[in-house]
């Protein structure tokens, strides 16, 4: 799915490279898969920082440590689905959920400017970034599946495509506000905290590119 | 029920919801359930779900790819089924600042890429 947002690109892809958010922006959709109580503000399990690019790995609830809901657990039956975590296979996979987290989620890949490639259970999903103006990014969603060889692996993948694309309306719907909020002038300045610290490598390699120093 | 929205036999009860809810496109699946009260939501979750399993097990004896469309229509109400699960199941209320679908746009088709789950039925192995 594609999305025209008014944002700069750089609050677009901030949107996309932290995991806090998910117990406030997606508190009622996949909050439950991401928060627990060891770990109730989806702090994030890993991060690794390049000198352009940067990598992290999403904390997710173990498959059974939670309330499992009927059509989810029809999907994780019949086939894998986004919110199943660590106990899938993918987790395994070479390059896949690098520092062996046990309560994984989803791997965030960030290369350097705008595109994402991000790993998850039994499916991958890229996010291309496409700034236009100072304030206007296109962003191109596009979800990779295995082929179904089966009714119920196409049903579970139906799962998946659902409540990616109810938690990805969620995302976009916070970044026109992030950005008119900057727009106003009313903050001199934006705190970053540790939780971001993806969003920090990104301000930080942008602006010593800006000043030619990478 | 009209032939034009006929289940395979042992579904013919589930009929009534074919015209609304046998929808091929992930996309026009998505669209009929945005904006739609969970209380309009419910009569097709409530018929569907405890016919959940016996759908995906009768289907997988089945060859994917090879579905007339009785069998296709069953397979797209147990889609739609995944998506007006995530209102019932989820949404205890809907995130008011949500995007609106309206401004989200399906990805052009590309020789190697498919923008439908369902197209996955109709390609060549």
């Amino acid at each position: 799915m594609s999305a025209q947002v008014r944002a700069n690109w750089k609050v677009v892809v901030d949107a996309f490279q932290e995991a806090f958010h998910v117990s406030f922006v997606h508190r009622n959709t996949v909050c439950d898969a991401f928060t627990s109580k060891t770990n109730p503000y989806s702090h994030i399990a890993w991060v690794q920082l390049e000198r352009m690019h940067r990598s992290a790995s999403v904390y997710g609830v173990p498959e059974l440590a939670r309330e499992i809901h009927p059509a989810e657990s029809l999907a994780f039956v019949y086939g894998t689905a986004f919110t199943q975590g660590a106990h899938a296979e993918a987790a395994n996979l070479p390059g896949v959920n690098p520092a062996g987290i046990e309560d994984w989620a989803f791997d965030i890949n960030v290369v350097f400017p705008t595109f994402f490639l991000d790993p998850s259970n039994h499916f991958y999903f890229t996010i291309q970034y496409w700034p236009s103006s100072v304030n206007q990014t296109r962003l191109d969603f596009r979800f990779y599946m295995p082929r179904a060889q089966n009714a119920g692996q196409l049903i579970s993948q139906a799962y998946t495509n659902s409540i990616m694309r109810d938690a990805g309306l969620e995302d976009l719907g916070t970044i026109e506000d992030t950005q008119r909020m900057l727009e106003s002038g009313a903050l001199e300045h934006m705190i970053l905290g540790d939780q971001e610290i993806a969003l920090l490598h990104n301000y930080a390699v942008v602006d010593r590119m800006v000043r030619g120093e990478l | 029920v009209s032939a034009a929205h006929a289940l395979p036999a042992g579904f013919e009860d589930l009929e009534p919801f074919a015209a609304q809810w046998a929808i091929r496109s992930d996309d026009a699946r998505a669209r009929a359930r945005y904006g739609r009260p969970a209380a309009e939501l419910a009569p097709f979750y409530d018929a569907i779900m405890p016919r959940m399993q016996q759908i995906i097990e009768y289907l997988n004896g089945k060859d994917l790819r090879a579905l007339d469309t009785p069998h296709l229509r069953l397979l797209y109400l147990a889609m739609a089924f995944m998506e007006v699960a995530m209102p019932i199941e989820r949404l205890a209320r809907p995130n008011p600042q949500s995007f609106d679908i309206g401004r989200v746009a399906v990805l052009a088709a590309h020789p190697r890429r498919i923008t439908q789950l369902t197209d996955q039925l109709f390609l060549d192995a």
